[in-house]
């Protein structure tokens, strides 16, 4: 079987996960900004709900962009809050129907700790300005101008979103459009 | 030039242009003998499967099934206009790919034609693709699949609904459709797809590179799938891919491997 890159940093953080759970030596020693639950095992979820993946809980790769104001962004941030990130094109016409979803979920849980994110991938500035002004998104859009967070986060197809947990962990990853997390969420 | 050589000159150029749009392949079946020398080059080059030949309209045709080890379900593959059972751009990845994700496949010889027929030259023989659905869903009942999956690419698209369109869903669990709604220059649809009528979920996949059709019909494709209501059903965008999934084969068994599973 070939590995692809994105495969490869998978498998790397599950070996570096099994390292520390399993030998303690190497867990003194584990790379910083790796958290790990006191007592945590390597938990395989299956979401039976419309869009979500089977995901290992991983820590979800750096997201340190800027958004289209040009401020700085960083996960890191958002830490101790559940975050929604989805990618999307302008080009990418079930990316753009989602966004009523998008609101509306946003609008839902507004007063909890559940945050949403959008990445734009692979657009110049002015391109996405244009399109912003014809469909407003009233929630942050960060720029990936050349795609590389969206290859170290795995996406390879669109629309794509991933949960990420108050840990900064990936918790589920959707293909599509998003009714299922909002189920999911909200029931 | 005098009026009358402009004249012709016009004449004989809009004749030409008119010839070429309006040309066709005047086909009532399938043509057997091509059929036959695609199967004979591509037989002995098969690594991954074994052919089988099967029988639709009193001839035999190839398809090329390929193994899961303790398989979740069956998906049956149909390639694009003029192409075989395992044309390398995307029928082979899935084809073989998806074994690799525990699902077992079978290939199908669709019906083609001379090389310069078009979407309009096709439609009359589409009923001969029924029966090849219908025999490619026969061997993997008889194989002891429980759940099947209609994968089709392009003009197999056009061959699965029209067949969706007459036999119902009934005999499968899902469908999948590759660049739904691809046609030539000038010849629109002849018949909407049944997408509202579907009752299993479906996957419409295209590539951002997609011809202009596709992407045009690709809000009209959602509210259908949409209508339906299958909650399972999605549209999606693969970034770099044109109508055929050129050089995206990895990208391209990800995806589906990771909708299929999504429906267990």
């Amino acid at each position: 079987m070939k590995f692809g890159p994105n495969l490869k940093t998978g498998l790397f953080y599950l070996g570096i996960w099994v390292a520390l759970m399993y030998v303690p030596v190497l867990a003194m020693a584990g790379p910083p900004g790796l958290e790990l639950p006191s007592g945590a095992e390597i938990e395989i979820k299956v979401y039976d709900v419309q869009g979500a993946a089977t995901i290992l809980w991983l820590p979800a790769p750096p997201l340190r962009l800027t958004d289209i104001d040009g401020a700085d962004f960083s996960l890191d941030a958002y830490r101790g809050q559940v975050l929604l990130v989805n990618f999307w094109a302008s080009w990418c016409r079930p990316c753009v129907a989602e966004i009523p979803s998008l609101h509306r979920l946003d609008a839902t849980l507004k007063h909890t700790d559940f945050k949403i994110v959008t990445v734009n991938v692979g657009e110049d500035l002015a391109r996405v300005n244009r399109f912003l002004r014809q469909v407003p998104v009233e929630l942050p859009v960060l720029m990936d101008y050349d795609a590389s967070i969206s290859k170290d986060w795995m996406i390879y197809v669109y629309p794509s979103s991933y949960l990420v947990d108050r840990q900064g962990n990936y918790l589920t990853h959707t293909l599509g459009h998003l009714n299922g997390i909002q189920r999911k969420l909200s029931g | 030039m005098n009026v009358s050589v402009r004249v012709s000159v016009f004449l004989l150029a809009l004749g030409l242009s008119c010839s070429l749009l309006t040309s066709r392949v005047d086909a009532t079946e399938p043509d057997y003998a091509r059929e036959t020398r695609l199967a004979n080059q591509i037989v002995d080059m098969i690594l991954d499967g074994d052919p089988v030949w099967l029988e639709a309209n009193a001839h035999e045709f190839l398809g090329i099934y390929t193994e899961a080890d303790e398989p979740r379900a069956a998906v049956l593959i149909l390639h694009g206009r003029g192409f075989h059972p395992d044309w390398a751009d995307a029928v082979n990845p899935l084809r073989v790919g998806l074994v690799e994700h525990g699902y077992s496949t079978l290939s199908l010889q669709m019906p083609v034609l001379d090389k310069e027929a078009k979407y309009y030259d096709y439609v009359p023989i589409f009923d001969f693709a029924h029966a090849r659905i219908d025999a490619g869903i026969n061997f993997l009942r008889d194989a002891g699949y429980r759940k099947i999956v209609l994968l089709a690419h392009s003009c197999g698209v056009h061959m699965a609904m029209d067949w969706m369109a007459d036999h119902g869903d009934d005999s499968i669990d899902a469908y999948i459709g590759l660049g739904m709604g691809a046609t030539d220059f000038g010849q629109p649809m002849r018949k909407p797809f049944p997408l509202v009528q579907m009752r299993v979920a479906v996957l419409d996949l295209y590539g951002a590179n997609e011809y202009p059709a596709v992407i045009r019909g690709a809000g009209e494709r959602k509210a259908m799938i949409e209508t339906a209501g299958h909650p399972r059903s999605q549209q999606l965008v693969l970034p770099g891919a044109d109508h055929y999934f050129t050089d995206q084969g990895d990208p391209l068994v990800s995806t589906v491997a990771a909708w299929l599973e999504r429906l267990e």
